[in-house]
């Protein structure tokens, strides 16, 4: 079988590339080979053959470069032959790409030129390779290049090889390919004698006959052509002066209408061998349209492609139409089937295995519903009718789907005819589910133990869900004794609480808020106890032990600390807020806070009041006492006193103005000048802060001046300004009698301008002034009694 | 080892040689005419065709003798020497013979990797005598390239056939002063490499440095002009080259030194 399948592979493989080398030529540009020995002219005869045919010079063909490559080789060797040098013997062989035009039809070419030398025989260049996949041949030979006659006959030799390649591919014993013979140089055989037609033949006959008598045996489109490219005139290789080729049109049309004969030949025979393969016929004319635009042949093979893709659009549409048949005949055979299964099985089966076959058979057979909708509808009916009695004998036997209600409520939906039946199938599930759950609730009865809430919460829910159960007596007397059980248990761990908390506080050292706080939960997490009075009264009993304690603690803190104010009220205060509600010595506490806060307040108060006394000089230190004391007691008893001085040393601290009056003075009796009229005239002057005040008028010849006179500029003072004051007896000229200058230290030096005044080193000398500074009090700190 | 041998060896190189070419004195076109009984039939299709490969002279340009030196497939370097010989038997002009050196590769590398000491070897004057022709020996000289002047043009194209390029400079003459500028700066590594030719018409062979008189367009991306590369700053990089050359010849040869000691101590530690 392998062996048949990889002989079938190999075969289709064959015929494909058979094709697709069919195909290549059809669409690939055309090789042309233009074979011959070393000067016959071949490099000469393509170059002439470009020149004339791309300058119109050749009737009814065209010839093009199709690259710059091409052109560039061409034109060189044109500009040679024009400028009158023979070329070179060719070294280097080169691909040309040509484009031949002749009448609508368009070919692509590739020819090569290379060295004659390699067309030896035995010779295996390249260029063999080149002639053996070629689409058409000229052979090229001269009629006196050779003139001995081995050497014509190794030339014919040549030739007979390459001829007997072409044929060797053929089945015919004809070359496959077109093959013309170019005899070159013509023109030195029409210099000679007459060079007719008739005298090309005898000629070749006469120097190449072996090459004749092949060509006229084997090949089929086979042609002579005499050519010269040079024209009469030329010399030897050289060219002439003018140019006037021959013979070189007949060679270009036969090349085109040959390979027109070619494409066509191989596109019919393209189409014999793949007649359906229709991608590749399109392609195929698409490049021989593209190559004869508009022709009749073209036109011929679109029709009859056209044609061939009708047919094969027919053959699929027929095949698809009974592809479409085959799969609906099998359809319609296997729902049959299914069906008459289903209905045969139902005769010999129980109801839950015929309810499954009836569902297997609606989901394997969609297809049902589509066209015979009645046979559908009763299949679902079946099913319907068998699912009930499956679920019937379900229940019977004790099998409860969860999903049995649902079921059952869409089917009475979907079929009301069967809603007696259905509701039968309820009350028979129900039932079965009220004694399968009866069961349950006995069997967990039995093994409750420990667990009696849990069994009456499950004997509540089985009342409640089924209300007319032939066990509802059964079921009550269990919930009854569940509720015996279940007090009896509360009760019993009730006591052990109790008798836990009682030992507790039978400790030594029993935390009595924490037993207070028991107490009071289980008052709370069992209000219907037994034990609730004896609880209560515990409750009591550690509230009054309590309370007897915590104002023992703060009476005994108050003695043992008494400047720690603070303190002793954070004690009382505790006291209280732990005992609000049944605290038997608030009243106490409360008394005891308002007593501490005005000792406190007095103490604080005297530290600044006592440091005035004894410091009247530090005012600083006593406002900042004062300060402390506002800070500590801001309701106490001292506060507008404290406010009061603290303003007024606010006020003294930064400039002021004061109002200054000098009353009157005593001088000593001993001053004054000779003939100064009994006294001496005095006037006063003030310098406060480096200002100067006055002077006071002069009273003159007076020891006890009155001077009763203010200061018409107020005194611009502020604590700490210095004051001087300067007394000067101005009989006759100026004597300062005395100057007082008040401490440097002192901060309220303006004291001095508010009553007498004295040296310090004594004398009767003194002065009285008046002024409107006023020296702040503060209240004693007396203990107020309530 | 023989003394007399190894200096032999040091101071000379062997060769073999053909001639191919279209001579007047035959009608057989380009053909062998002759060849050292050593040439083996491998290297005269090699020979053959990359002589093929050369092209033919185009129009309007002088005949030159040339020259050219390739590693051919088969294995030898081959130095050809191209030497035009008028016309051939049938009177078309631009017939040339090709006269070749067959050198081995270590050979050609002793000898500097340079085809231009081979010049006076190469011969263009041929008779219908000359069918076989003798294996020859030639003497290494002290210095296979003469010391050059370098200039921007050499520095810049040997940076490029370093750098892997293709050099084409455009002449209507054989360019061997500037092909031994050019060969004088490069390393003789690439020299040991890199196929060279003074005059060619068809850039089909693998040269990497070549004149031309002309290029067709269809091959101008294989190479890159010599003019183009001048405005390419390759100078500074051109005198480093040498520096590092220097520096990668002394790393090998301390290399070199370290194995020979580490062998010499192995075989002396034995029983």
């Amino acid at each position: 079988m392998g062996r048949v399948g990889g002989v079938a592979s190999f075969m289709a493989n064959r015929r494909r590339e058979h094709l697709d080398a069919i195909e290549g030529r059809l669409t690939g540009p055309k090789r042309i080979a233009l074979f011959g020995h070393r000067n016959v002219g071949k490099t000469t005869l393509l170059a002439m053959f470009y020149r004339q045919a791309s300058s119109g010079l050749v009737p009814g063909v065209r010839l093009a470069a199709a690259d710059p490559m091409t052109a560039e080789y061409l034109a060189d060797k044109i500009i040679q032959i024009e400028s009158g040098e023979s070329l070179a013997g060719t070294l280097a062989e080169t691909e040309l790409r040509l484009r031949l035009y002749h009448g609508p039809a368009r070919f692509d070419l590739i020819v090569k030129d290379y060295q004659g030398e390699h067309v030896t025989l035995g010779s295996d260049e390249p260029i063999q390779q080149f002639f053996a996949d070629c689409d058409a041949v000229f052979l090229c030979l001269d009629p006196e290049g050779s003139n001995r006659p081995e050497d014509r006959r190794r030339r014919q030799h040549e030739v007979e090889n390459l001829l007997e390649k072409c044929i060797e591919k053929s089945v015919d014993g004809m070359t496959d390919r077109p093959i013309a013979l170019l005899l070159t140089k013509f023109d030195r055989v029409m210099a000679q004698s007459n060079g007719s037609l008739e005298n090309v033949e005898r000629l070749v006959d006469a120097r190449y006959g072996m090459t004749r008598h092949a060509l006229s045996k084997h090949a089929r489109r086979g042609a002579i052509f005499a050519v010269s490219a040079f024209g009469r005139g030329a010399i030897d290789n050289r060219p002439p002066v003018d140019l006037e080729p021959i013979g070189l049109e007949g060679p270009l049309s036969w090349l085109a209408d040959q390979l027109e004969a070619i494409d066509r030949d191989q596109l019919e025979w393209l189409w014999d061998l793949a007649p359906t393969d229709t991608p590749r016929l399109a392609r195929a004319l698409e490049a021989y349209e593209r190559r004869y635009p508009d022709t009749e042949p073209a036109r011929r093979f679109r029709k009859r492609l056209a044609a061939a893709r009708g047919k094969r659009f027919r053959g699929r549409m027929l095949r698809a139409v009974a592809a479409l048949a085959l799969v609906v005949g099998s359809v319609l055979a296997y729902d049959f089937w299914g069906y008459q299964s289903a209905i045969a099985f139902e005769r010999d089966h129980p109801p839950v295995a015929v309810e499954r076959r009836w569902a297997d058979f609606l989901a394997w057979h969609p297809t049902i519903a589509w066209y015979s909708p009645v046979r559908a509808e009763f299949a679902r009916g079946r099913l319907a009718e068998w699912r009930l009695q499956a679920d019937r004998d379900r229940i019977a036997a004790g099998r409860l789907d969860p999903g049995l209600d649902s079921q059952l409520a869409e089917l009475k939906t979907e079929r009301p005819a069967l809603a007696n039946r259905i509701e039968a199938i309820e009350d028979q599930a129900e039932a079965a589910r009220s004694e399968q759950r009866w069961r349950t609730l006995q069997s967990e009865a039995a093994a409750a133990g420990d667990e009696p809430d849990r069994i009456l919460s499950s004997v509540r829910d089985y009342l409640r869900d089924f209300p007319d159960s032939p066990h509802k007596d059964e079921a009550t007397a269990l919930l009854n004794a569940g509720k015996l059980k279940l007090e009896e248990r509360r009760a019993l761990l009730e006591r052990r609480e109790v008798d836990d908390l009682l030992r507790s506080a039978a400790l030594p050292n029993a935390d009595l808020e924490e037993m207070i706080d028991r107490a009071r939960r289980f008052i709370a997490d069992h209000p219907e106890s037994l034990y609730r009075n004896e609880v209560e009264q515990l409750v009591s009993r550690f509230s009054r032990t309590a309370d007897d304690r915590d104002i023992e603690e703060a009476r005994r803190f108050s003695r043992e600390n008494p400047t720690r104010y603070q303190a002793r009220i954070d004690r009382y205060r505790a006291y209280m807020k732990a005992h609000a509600v049944e605290g038997r010595y608030l009243r106490e506490a409360s008394d005891a806070c308002e007593r501490i806060l005005g000792d406190w307040d007095i103490s604080t108060y005297r530290l600044a009041y006592d440091h005035f006394s004894a410091h009247p000089d530090d005012l600083a230190q006593v406002a900042s006492r004062l300060k402390d004391y506002m800070e500590r007691h801001p309701q106490g008893r001292f506060v507008q006193a404290a406010k009061a001085f603290l303003d007024w040393w606010d006020r003294v601290s930064v400039p002021n103005e004061y109002r200054v009056t000098l009353l009157r003075g005593e001088f000593d009796p001993s001053i004054g000048k000779y003939v100064a009229g009994g006294g001496p005239d005095l006037r006063v002057t003030l310098e406060v802060a480096g200002k100067t005040y006055g002077p006071a008028p002069v009273i003159p010849n007076e020891h006890k001046p009155i001077w009763r006179y203010t200061f018409d500029r107020p005194i611009v003072w502020k604590s700490r300004d210095p004051i001087s004051i300067k007394v000067v007896d101005q009989d006759w000229w100026d004597t300062t009698v005395i100057q007082l200058n008040s401490d440097k230290n002192d901060p309220l030096s303006i004291r001095l301008l508010s009553g007498a005044i004295k040296p310090s080193k004594g004398g009767p000398t003194v002065l009285h002034f008046a002024s409107d500074f006023v020296m702040p009090e503060l209240p004693k700190p007396d203990r107020i009694d309530p | 080892m023989n003394p007399s041998a190894s200096s032999m060896r040091a101071t000379s190189i062997t060769y073999e040689q053909a001639v191919y070419g279209s001579f007047p004195f035959w009608d057989r076109g380009y053909a062998v005419l002759g060849r050292s009984p050593g040439c083996r039939d491998e290297w005269l299709a090699d020979f053959r065709a990359i002589c093929s490969s050369c092209g033919e002279r185009p129009a309007g340009f002088r005949e030159s003798k040339s020259l050219f030196a390739l590693k051919m497939a088969s294995g030898p370097w081959a130095v050809v020497g191209v030497f035009p010989i008028g016309r051939d038997d049938t009177g078309r002009p631009g017939a040339s013979a090709f006269h070749g050196l067959f050198v081995k590769g270590a050979d050609y590398r002793r000898a500097g990797a340079s085809p231009f000491v081979f010049r006076e070897l190469l011969r263009g004057d041929w008779g219908p005598g000359d069918t076989t022709l003798a294996a020859g020996r030639m003497a290494i000289p002290e210095s296979s390239l003469e010391p050059v002047e370098p200039d921007p043009a050499a520095l810049a194209a040997a940076r490029a056939i370093e750098r892997g390029m293709r050099v084409l400079v455009r002449s209507d003459e054989p360019i061997d002063d500037t092909a031994r500028r050019i060969w004088a700066v490069l390393s003789p590594k690439m020299r040991a490499r890199a196929g060279i030719a003074t005059w060619v018409f068809h850039p089909a062979n693998d040269f990497r440095l070549a004149g031309m008189p002309r290029i067709q367009k269809y091959y101008e991306d294989r190479y890159v002009e010599i003019n183009d590369l001048l405005e390419e700053p390759v100078a500074a990089a051109a005198e480093i080259d040498p520096l590092r050359r220097s520096r990668r010849v002394f790393w090998v040869m301390a290399a070199l030194a370290a194995a020979i000691v580490i062998v010499s101590s192995c075989r002396g530690a034995g029983p």
